[in-house]
């Protein structure tokens, strides 16, 4: 005797399961692949009992969809007449809410809450990650970057190509309809009256062509302008235009002066387009036989417009392609570094962004999900003291179909109410963010100024609303349309403890609740600890009481090293003479001002590596008094002093870091460093050892640093630094004056305290910090809510057994111990269930807070014993008046 | 059923009519096989089954449980009866068509 092949076998044996009649087919089937298999062979009966088998599933697939269809049917439209029945249920929804003023008012409370959350996280993710750029047909542009197999940190896509990749690429690229490149180019731009420091790109000739730009006027960059070296001619922003020329048209033709030198004005840029982000002129980018050379030098970033019918993948296959040929043809620059095809949202915005949004829109929906639950409860209980109703409704005939639905519509209006609360909810928070961002910021970050309440916000906020509200109800509408009729009915609504599954499904809510709490606080309190720790940690050196003023030089007023040296020195010199002034001093670029050079070092007495394998430090030149002034310690040697001068011996300051690197174990006093890739290739002597400080808390924290004294090697980005006795912002008018009195032609980039840049710089980070803290602490309330609401219950359903137990002998103490305990158990139950995602989420915040916090057992310790302390508090309520139950009533009420 | 046998339908017919072609070994199997051959009609499993199930509930068939078999896997075959009420069905059914078609074989009889 033959058995059909197993596996159909078991999937007979499960449709079989699902139908009235499976147990039959399966004995039939079983039978008849017996007879075919005698009859025609095994081959023939197994095709034929598969075949069977899928019929089977398709049985059991279309008797499920009939089933539910018909059910949404009964469930949806009740009656003949489907909107007028519909109308008139939200009619009796809306008057049950209002006998249960207090229920209805604590549900539309919380969901409104965690909707608010969402709707403003989901208002930042939507503005700052789903579509930051509003440019033509985003989705077909592309951003194409050099990826570098050294890079540790996350892939910055930005200012990563050398020109004479982009040239090749673009030359043997056939995805792209059009690749564009642009590079950093910061002016100082004069025209109409003051000077002013605004940021423009050099780009190609194809940039504007690439994103599907016309003009407001005249005509925009093009070949003519970059092929035989840069052109002086310029397009200018919208924002520009208006401002600086109040929209004269005639501007288009005149010039205006950039860096010094007359420009040309060609173009201006359509109305609203500032893309880089912050971008108010663009000029033509060198694209001159020489520039086009230069292949180990990377700082262009790149754009594509995918060609029609391409695809990223397409293009991003064929620029691997192009990557391994470029890499073998040039094997010195190349080695090492392949292109990779981004779409170009996920190139713009800053790496990680996506991720901490992400994070903070998770811990939105677990807010709203511990909400959900103490709605959930609350239902509960208002569908337990509504079962006398209910089962009088089912009692006179009404089907459980039309019960559930009304219990439904009844959520549906609780959402409806809810929805406008929490948008006004995200419209206030989402001013309240909007205005703790620093204007100076605000240009860089794409989509922060769309950030608002739109229809796609509405409708986003809307569903969910529904969803949540439908979601949070369901179960307690299904256990209160199916109250056992008789006994309600007899027992004439009193009360006994409540029914057994309710009551395990309320204690559940309520452990689910601390379960989830305890991730969406161990992230509250990493991005709160890692924000602390950028705005108050340690810097290295005192921030407190020093002001700073930015203005980079240009070749037309200060062409040589000499007239830059005389330029520092004459602002040091009025700077120290300005009153309350301790001390001055100029350095290149300031800690945690976003900008950053770096040197490749060549070690006296050890081979040379070669270009690009060299070890690197961060460098800056820095006057005589920079140490004092930013009272960085020296921990070795000397300070730099009136006697390195231009023509003494080249020497040099290095951090504890790069002592330690360089010479692990040794001093570094008397040791002598090359910078090979500089003008001045001398040897220079390490005069002293600086502390490690702060440099950006992003990407450099107590790195390798190198400073060379100003006078030795002056350049054109000066950045004054004072430090004041006093108040340091009382000195920003004096800084300006004395700037224009030295040379009124160079503009302040700009004039703040150390305190302000350090805030500027880590804003995004605090910000995030306070979100999660407003999760968090609305995480920790609604949970304590829900633990409080379910004891009173528990209580007020126990008044009956807890009168008994008095009257039997049970003290007050006693009483309130048991409540309590049931309370922590809970609680307890709850969290050790939360640690374990709260463990496994650490190390994805690792990575997203830049490995700034490390994470450490006390900070669980706190969260668990917050967390199990709230519990306990928020019980001691329900667990007094539990105590305070006159036995002789308790019995008397019954 | 107050006023006599249940209306049946033609599937419902044919069924009847299969289960007392078979006699005594009216299970699903020969059932369906029986169909098959004389009114050639290929019916889905699941629509002989439930018909057999509607049969069943409204009393004009009646089942009973064999022994179990070991070429089914172990279970039983169901074997089914039509009661005096399923008779009683079919003879009315056919004498609506009869009554029907009085007068029109002309049109009916193959030519």
């Amino acid at each position: 005797m033959t058995t059909p092949p197993r596996l159909p076998a078991r999937i007979v044996g499960w449709a079989a399961a699902r139908l009235s009649w499976g147990e039959t087919a399966c004995g039939d089937l079983a039978e008849e692949h017996a007879l075919l298999t005698a009859r025609r062979g095994r081959t023939w009966s197994a095709a034929w009992y598969w075949g069977q088998a899928a019929l089977l599933v398709a049985t059991v697939v279309g008797q499920f969809v009939i089933h539910a269809s018909s059910a949404a049917r009964t469930v949806l439209f009740i009656g003949d007449r489907p909107m007028t029945t519909l109308v008139k249920e939200i009619r009796v929804a809306a008057r049950t809410l209002r006998r249960y003023p207090l229920i209805t008012a604590a549900i539309v409370l919380t969901l409104a809450l965690g909707l608010g959350v969402n709707a403003a996280a989901f208002s930042m993710l939507d503005a700052l990650v789903l579509r930051p750029f509003s440019l033509p047909e985003v989705d077909r542009l592309a951003v194409v970057s050099e990826w570098s197999e050294d890079n540790s940190s996350p892939h910055d896509p930005e200012e990563s190509v050398s020109p004479a990749n982009f040239t090749d690429w673009r030359q043997q690229s056939r995805g792209f309809e059009s690749l564009a490149a642009f590079g950093w180019w910061q002016v100082n731009f004069s025209g109409g009256d003051q000077p002013e420091r605004v940021l423009g790109f050099r780009v190609s000739a194809d940039f504007f062509r690439t994103l599907k730009l016309a003009p407001r006027l005249g005509r925009f960059i093009d070949e003519t302008d970059t092929t035989n070296g840069p052109r002086k001619v310029v397009v200018i922003g919208f924002g520009v235009w208006q401002r600086r020329f109040a929209a004269r048209p005639d501007i288009v033709g005149q010039n205006v002066k950039i860096d010094g030198e007359f420009y040309d004005v060609i173009g201006i840029a359509p109305e609203g387009f500032d893309f880089p982000s912050g971008s108010a002129v663009w000029g033509p980018l060198d694209a001159g036989p020489e520039a086009l050379r230069e292949r180990n030098n990377r700082y262009l970033t790149v754009i594509g417009r995918l060609a029609d019918g391409r695809s990223r993948a397409d293009a991003s296959a064929e620029m691997n392609v192009i990557g391994d040929r470029l890499r073998r043809e040039h094997p010195q620059d190349n080695e090492r570094h392949s292109p990779l095809v981004q779409s170009f949202t996920a190139g713009m915005i800053d790496p990680g962004m996506d991720q901490i949004l992400g994070m903070i829109q998770l811990g939105a929906i677990l807010v709203l999900v511990i909400g959900g639950a103490n709605i959930a409860n609350l239902l509960l209980a208002r569908g337990w003291d509504r079962r006398r109703e209910i089962a009088l409704r089912l009692a006179i005939g009404a089907g459980r179909a039309r019960l559930l639905r009304q219990l439904l519509i009844e959520s549906a209006v609780l959402a409806a109410i809810a929805v406008p609360v929490s948008l006004a909810f995200a419209w206030g928070s989402i001013r309240i963010l909007k205005s703790a961002m620093p204007a100076r910021i605000l240009p860089f970050v794409p989509g922060w100024a769309d950030m608002d309440i739109d229809g796609r916000l509405l409708l986003v906020i809307s569903a969910t609303a529904l969803l949540a509200s439908v979601l949070f109800s369901i179960f307690p509408a299904l256990q209160a349309s199916r109250p056992n009729v008789v006994n309600t009915l007899r027992e004439g609504g009193r009360s006994v403890a409540g029914n057994r599954s309710g009551r395990v499904v309320r204690s559940a809510l309520v452990v689910g609740q601390m379960a989830v709490a305890v991730p969406l606080l161990v992230a509250t309190g990493f991005t709160g600890s890692a924000a602390r720790q950028f705005a108050l940690g340690p810097q290295g050196y005192d921030p407190e009481g020093i002001i700073t003023m930015r203005t980079v030089l240009v070749d037309a007023t200060h062409p040589d090293a000499d007239a830059r040296r005389r330029f520092a020195e004459q602002l040091i010199d009025g700077a120290a003479r300005l009153p309350g002034v301790e001390s001055a001093a100029t350095t290149t670029f300031l800690p945690s001002d976003g900008s950053n050079a770096t040197r490749e070092l060549v070690v006296d007495g050890r081979p040379d590596a070669g270009q690009g394998r060299r070890p690197t430090a961060a460098y800056r030149a820095v006057s005589s008094r920079y140490f004092d002034t930013m009272r960085l310690p020296l921990l070795e040697g000397r300070a730099f002093g009136t006697g390195d001068t231009a023509d003494s011996m080249p020497v040099a300051i290095v951090s504890q870091a790069l002592a330690n690197r360089l010479w692990p174990g040794e001093s570094a006093l008397g040791r002598r460093l090359q910078l090979p890739t500089t003008d001045d290739t001398r040897w220079i002597t390490i005069v002293g050892v600086a502390g490690n400080i702060i440099d950006d808390w992003f990407s450099r924290r107590n790195g390798p640093m190198l400073y060379v004294p100003m006078p030795q090697r002056p350049t054109y980005l000066v950045n004054l630094v004072l430090r004041s006795g006093g108040d340091p912002t009382t000195l920003s008018g004096e800084v300006r004056s004395l700037l224009t009195s030295i040379d009124p032609s160079q503009p302040p980039i700009y004039i703040m305290t150390m305190k302000g840049m350090l805030h500027e710089r880590t804003v995004g980070l605090q910000m995030i910090g306070a979100m999660m803290g407003v999760l968090g602490a609305l995480a920790v309330v609604l949970a304590a809510i829900g633990l409080y609401s379910l004891m009173a219950y528990h209580v007020s359903q126990r008044r009956h057994e807890i009168g008994v137990r008095m009257a039997l002998g049970a003290s007050q103490g006693t009483v309130v111990r048991q409540t309590v305990w049931r309370a922590w158990w809970l609680a307890s139950v709850g969290i050790v269930i939360g640690l374990v995602p709260a463990y496994l989420l650490t190390g994805v915040l690792r990575g997203i807070l830049f490995n700034v916090v490390s994470i450490q057992p006390g900070h669980f310790g706190a969260i668990v014993l917050g967390l199990v302390g709230i519990a306990i508090v928020a019980s001691l309520i329900p667990a007094r008046q539990a105590s305070k139950v006159d036995p002789a009533v308790a019995l008397r009420s019954e | 059923m107050t006023d006599g046998p249940a209306y049946i339908g033609e599937l419902e017919q044919l069924v009847l009519l299969a289960i007392l072609q078979c006699g005594d070994d009216a299970y699903t199997v020969s059932i369906r096989h029986v169909l098959a051959d004389r009114s050639h009609r290929r019916l889905a499993r699941g629509a002989l089954y439930t018909s057999l199930e509607r049969l069943e509930a409204k009393r004009l068939v009646s089942s009973r449980l064999g022994e179990p078999l070991a070429v089914r896997g172990g279970r039983a075959r169901r074997y089914f009866t039509v009661t005096a009420d399923g008779l009683e069905a079919l003879r009315k059914a056919r004498q609506a068509v009869d009554n029907l078609s009085r007068g029109l074989e002309g049109l009916l009889e193959k030519p």
